[in-house]
């Protein structure tokens, strides 16, 4: 097996920030954050409005422990570099430092059409080839989106999650910060993925990205993020919103990698509309954070959509990976199909969460959910929670799950063949989430093996 | 409170109190239950290396809950559960099975359809405590949906807190396959009989009668 190098992925950069807004939340800091930004004043009502809700609105009663999360002790904005840059070679020292250890930049540089980085809470790096900016995209991050398309910012703002949807995109409403906004116009090919990379830097920082992407009719887009923490002692937490809007006859996947320091609270809500025959493509990989939330959804709003939603969870000490899908039949002639693995180790703990939903009059709606898990030890746990709600005759929907030890038989195979314990496992746990890896993108791919990887060190034995 | 519960065949358990009957170390029982309408609930303790295999019908307006706990080492049980909803009333069926001890295993099976404008909930949980390796369980929730204005719900849920364990579930909901129907009627039988034949295998063959 490769030799991986631990302290790649473990590190952490000296704090360098042109404004940091005061720690905890309130009216002030939201008005604070929004005059910082130079916004519309229809951005701060909402903000505001969300605000209020955000304090109606009790914790969630179901899930994972959330009590450890303390809303005042957190910064809520904070911007690391004064000015946007444009070219590679004026991003500042040290982030590129933390770009550099994650091998971001040479990938980026081959496969990835722009590349927009968010180093807190805001964009430091923003590159678009003028391929792509001839055909009318826009890939930019979602503060210049406001700045520059308000028209289409304020269209379609809040439609696909509602500012009241649930506590934490109320949460995010009120004090979102950076994340990308892309436009696809009508009949455009976006055929070389889109990337951003996130990152959390500072202690007790929340992060509050608000992502947007639209696929006007007949387009088709590719959008990558990945996430990874430096480790920290006290809970961060990172709420984002990400809203989907597909077009007919549109295409969007949204393909993520989150590896948040064992001491973050990932609280995400995505969703996305897909209208006549779009199809929309989750694909989610959750490796670290303390606790994760996160059900991708899609609302099957148009006839003939269809929504995939592929995920793997991987549950080390201490971890919660709380995660699952949605999707929401409405209309006649959709399907969905929803399959997780995930593999729990030293303790660690996943949960999926599924909820299909047929509604009468969507007939001839098909629906299929999976989920897989493995146990690696016996202090490890796995949950499942599917459920299915149908109103309509004429619908399909069915569900399996398995839960299990990885056979001794199979180590025992490979193990014959002269491959140690230790690779024999990871091979065995690779080979079950390939399905996964190999609709990544080559680089991803091998980034997220790597990471499996040194997660199961010391897994046997 | 249970008035409309009835247990017409009730072999090798002992009812401890009201509702709550255990299988005693070694022993095989088996029972019937029949539900007409109201909440019950039914709670099982099973004892080393006893076995139980239970099967519950349910009709008009219900709601039925089953607890059981295999408690001893090697303990078994199959439940069944077959609901049949009518007209606009709504039935539930809740089982929930605790393996608390080595080599347990578990099947469960409920099934439900619901005609016209009727709503079938099955919920089928397996939790297995970390005491329980070697368990095996099998949950499997499946609906009809006949009626046009029907609903139905399922939820076979899993908590699993031992890696040493074989747990399955399946789940689905959806309308009789017109197939099945086509190849009756090509056999002479009118579309209402082979509906009807097709519904009655649907809750009655699978898991034995």
């Amino acid at each position: 097996m490769v030799d991986i190098d631990t302290s790649k992925y473990d590190f952490h950069t000296p704090e360098h920030y042109a404004y940091r807004s005061k720690k905890g939340l309130g009216e002030g800091v939201i008005r604070d954050i929004s005059r910082m930004k130079g916004e519309p004043a229809w951005m701060l009502e909402q903000r505001l409005k969300a605000y209020s809700h955000f304090m109606e609105r009790p914790m969630p009663k179901w899930g994972p422990d959330l009590s450890h999360l303390n809303f005042d002790d957190l910064y809520y904005y904070v911007r690391p570099a004064e000015k946007k840059e444009q070219s590679w070679d004026k991003v500042p020292q040290d982030i590129k430092k933390t770009f550099d250890k994650l091998g971001i930049p040479e990938a980026e540089r081959k496969f990835l059409a722009g590349s927009s980085a968010q180093f807190e809470s805001e964009m430091v790096y923003h590159h678009l080839k003028k391929q792509w900016e001839e055909k009318g995209i826009i890939f930019t991050d979602m503060d210049t989106g406001l700045k520059e398309h308000p028209d289409i910012v304020r269209k379609y703002f809040g439609t696909v999650v509602p500012a009241d949807d649930n506590k934490f995109a109320s949460l995010n409403t009120s004090v979102w910060s950076g994340g990308s906004f892309v436009y696809i116009p009508k009949d455009t090919k976006c055929d070389i993925p889109l990337q951003a990379y996130f990152r959390i830097n500072t202690e007790k920082l929340g992060q509050f990205e608000r992502t947007m992407i639209i696929c006007e009719e007949g387009a088709s887009v590719s959008y990558i993020e990945g996430c990874s923490a430096p480790v920290y002692t006290t809970a961060s937490l990172h709420a984002a919103v990400v809203e989907i809007i597909a077009k007919k006859n549109s295409k969007v996947r949204y393909t993520t990698i989150q590896n948040w320091s064992n001491n973050v609270y990932n609280l995400v809500t995505k969703r996305a509309v897909a209208h006549e025959n779009a199809v929309v493509e989750w694909l989610d990989g959750n490796l670290g954070s303390a606790v994760t939330q996160k059900y991708p959804s899609v609302i099957l709003k148009g006839e003939g959509a269809r929504a995939e939603v592929m995920s793997v969870a991987y549950a080390g000490r201490g971890q919660h990976q709380d995660t699952g899908a949605k999707a929401i039949h409405l209309a006649p002639n959709t399907s969905s199909k929803i399959i997780q693995k995930s593999v729990c180790k030293d303790g660690g703990r996943s949960s999926f969460r599924g909820m299909v939903s047929v509604a009468e009059g969507a007939e001839n709606s098909k629906s299929f959910v999976q989920c897989n898990a493995y146990l690696l030890d016996e202090l490890s746990r796995s949950d499942t929670y599917p459920t299915i709600k149908s109103s309509e005759r004429r619908a399909t929907v069915s569900h399996e799950a398995r839960v299990g030890k990885i056979g001794t038989d199979k180590l025992f195979y490979l193990m014959s063949r002269g491959i140690s314990e230790k690779d024999a496992l990871a091979m065995i746990v690779l080979g079950f989430m390939e399905s996964f890896t190999k609709e990544l993108p080559m680089e991803y791919a091998v980034e997220l093996n790597r990471l499996v990887q040194l997660q199961l060190e010391g897994a046997v034995g | 409170m249970m008035a409309n519960l009835e247990l017409p065949l009730l072999k090798g358990a002992v009812e401890k109190e009201k509702g709550v009957f255990v299988i005693s170390k070694g022993a095989k029982a088996e029972i019937r239950a029949l539900l007409s309408g109201g909440e019950a609930k039914l709670r099982l303790i099973l004892e080393e290396n006893a076995s139980l295999s239970l099967r519950s019908e349910s009709s008009g307006a219900s709601s039925l809950t089953i607890d059981c706990a295999l408690a001893g080492a090697h303990a078994s049980v199959d439940i069944t559960n077959v609901c049949r909803a009518e007209k606009k009333n709504s039935q539930k069926s809740v089982t929930n099975v605790l393996h608390s001890a080595p080599h347990t295993r578990s099947i469960v099976s409920s099934r439900g359809v619901a005609w016209d404008s009727a709503a079938v909930e099955l919920s089928g949980l397996a939790k297995i405590e970390r005491s329980a390796p070697g368990s095996v369980s099998r949950v499997e929730c499946k609906a009809l949906v006949m009626g046009d204005g029907a609903k139905a719900r399922a939820d076979p849920l899993l908590e699993i807190l031992n890696n040493d364990v074989d747990c399955s579930h399946a789940a689905s909901v959806s309308e009789i396959e017109k197939g099945k129907v086509f190849y009756l009627q090509t056999r002479g039988m009118s579309e209402e009989e082979a509906k009807k034949m097709i519904v009655d295998g649907f809750l009655g063959t699978e898991s034995g009668d």
